[in-house]
């Protein structure tokens, strides 16, 4: 029994090695302590620990982001947005042409050093993982987290609910994500806003193809909304009178994303823009994200916008408001579209 | 690893360090967790140890020597972390272990997983030195030349602490058998 062989030995070291659950965030927090508490005494290290702080959450965030599966040049590309549901938007000096750099280590390394990140969107390859066992060391253990790539590395999603992590054929995708607040700590945590629905090598849909119909998202029961990325103008009607019958119901004012800059009339009863050219926004959205909405006449000047959208069904029979009986529709069913976020705002 | 990565990182570029640090953390936390056999310390040891890399690399001549370098910081780190431990320190059960023990009927234990947990017990009872020896030529595949780079010793010298402490390993089962 003294007697061992090297087979023997080398498997309980690797059962032994195994055996932590250690993930980048906690072993870098500590790292981190450690430098500050050095900096304390040592005047050389002083000058280094500011960067050492940032370093540490970098690694841990750059340990997920670097096994990125696809290849930069086709990944599509981040987004440079600072928008927040509940800040108010502003008019952007400049909008740029298209959404800047793509998402890589060096994109999440400059959100961690970098002031007033929160609310941006950026892109990542992932996986939407369970939770359990990923974060035992973990300062997030027993909120929901999101692990990209491996399931050792993990990242706080406040806004995830149970159930995204438990989907049981959840798939490895790319998912748009907004920065949230730092920890104490000075790690970042992101949220999930959904899942990017790919058109080919990118996530941008011409306006058109949307109006025609989208193709069936890939994942269908896959819980995470698909998203997808469209450029146009957004613009709002006149307000016009609902019928006293559906006043509950009806919405005075509609709101289109267009292909041109389309400003709303009305043409007897009715008020659309060109048709096959413009797709229906739920109500309020041009207030909501439209840069510096400013009414014109009894309309609103269009304003050019980069979104990320959902489809949502508008007066059909999967409409809870039409199948719960609180609503009536006075046009047939629709596609209509939900703006997630917006993505051309400057830094 | 990339040798212009390691000078950029030398000259205090936060990105190079950032993409060179991230690289070893998997492999420097595996082999701490096999030498400390504890969670907290080896998440201690590591960090520790990056911390250090961070501060020292400036000093470093040879950048071909960047892992075995690391390697004897983290050793260092796990020394220290031994040594203020002490010996008191309550065992830990691996999951897969505990699991095995209690899915069994009593005498149902495999001998496989009796022997392995011996083994370790006895293992536990080696010092910081010992330990690292065996974790880098047993576990990271060191040969005896690289055992004495990482430890900055004679290759004679680390030829003859394996041997050692792979004896005291074995006088450690002993013990565990009685």
């Amino acid at each position: 029994m003294t007697q061992f062989d090297d087979d023997e030995l080398r498997a309980m070291l690797e059962a032994r090695a195994g055996r932590a659950s250690l993930d980048p965030v906690a072993v870098i927090a500590d790292g981190r302590r450690r430098a500050v508490a050095a900096s304390a005494t040592r005047k050389s290290v002083r000058r280094l620990v500011p960067s050492l702080v940032g370093i540490g959450a970098i690694v841990a965030t750059v340990a997920v982001v670097v096994t990125l599966a696809l290849p930069t040049s086709v990944r599509p590309t981040g987004s440079a947005t600072v928008t927040d549901d509940a800040t108010p938007i502003v008019t952007p000096s400049a909008v740029p042409s298209e959404i800047e750099g793509a998402v890589t280590a060096d994109l999440l390394g400059r959100l961690l050093v970098e002031p007033n990140t929160v609310g941006r969107i950026v892109f990542l390859d992932g996986e939407l993982i369970p939770a359990q066992g990923a974060c035992k060391a973990s300062p997030w253990c027993g909120r929901s987290v999101v692990g990209l790539a491996t399931p050792h590395s993990v990242l706080p999603a406040d806004e995830l609910a149970a159930g995204y992590m438990l989907a049981p054929n959840a798939t490895k995708d790319l998912y748009a994500m907004r920065v949230g607040p730092r920890s104490a700590a000075g790690l970042i945590s992101l949220s999930v806003i959904g899942r990017m629905q790919a058109n080919g090598s990118t996530v941008a849909w011409p306006i058109e193809t949307l109006a025609a119909g989208l193709p069936a998202p890939p994942h269908q029961a896959q819980p995470v909304e698909d998203l997808v990325e469209v450029t146009g103008w957004i613009v709002r009607t006149p307000v016009h009178p609902c019928p006293s019958t559906f006043r509950s119901s009806c919405n005075p004012t509609e709101d289109f994303l267009t292909v041109d800059a389309y400003q709303p009339v009305r043409s007897g009863s009715v008020i659309a823009p060109p048709e096959g050219r413009s797709i229906s926004l739920r109500s309020g959205s041009y207030d909501a994200w439209a840069p510096d909405p400013v009414r014109f006449e009894s309309g609103v000047e269009p304003r050019r916008v980069t979104l990320l959208v959902r489809p949502v069904e508008q007066c059909g029979s999967r409409d809870p408001r039409v199948r719960d009986g609180a609503m009536v529709c006075i046009r047939p069913a629709g596609d209509m579209w939900e703006v997630a976020a917006r993505l051309d705002l400057p830094r | 690893l990339d040798p212009g990565l390691i000078r950029r990182a030398q000259d205090g570029d936060v990105e190079s360090f950032t993409a060179l640090i991230t690289r070893r953390v998997a492999p420097l936390t595996r082999t701490a967790m096999a030498i400390l056999g504890h969670e907290a310390d080896a998440r201690d040891a590591v960090a520790e140890t990056i911390a250090t890399i961070w501060r020292e690399l400036p000093r470093l001549r040879d950048v071909e020597a960047f892992e075995a370098w690391s390697q004897r910081i983290l050793v260092h780190a796990c020394r220290r972390t031994l040594r203020a431990r002490g010996r008191a320190r309550v065992r830990e059960v691996g999951i897969e272990a505990a699991g095995a023990i209690s899915s069994s009927s009593e005498g149902d234990v495999s001998g496989t997983l009796a022997r392995r947990q011996a083994l370790e017990r006895a293992f536990e009872r080696l010092d910081a030195d010992d330990r690292s020896l065996i974790v880098l030529h047993h576990l990271d595949g060191r040969s005896v030349v690289e055992l004495a780079a990482i430890l900055e010793i004679p290759v004679g010298t680390a030829k003859s602490r394996l041997h050692h402490a792979r004896a005291a390993l074995e006088r450690a089962l002993a013990r565990e058998d009685r």
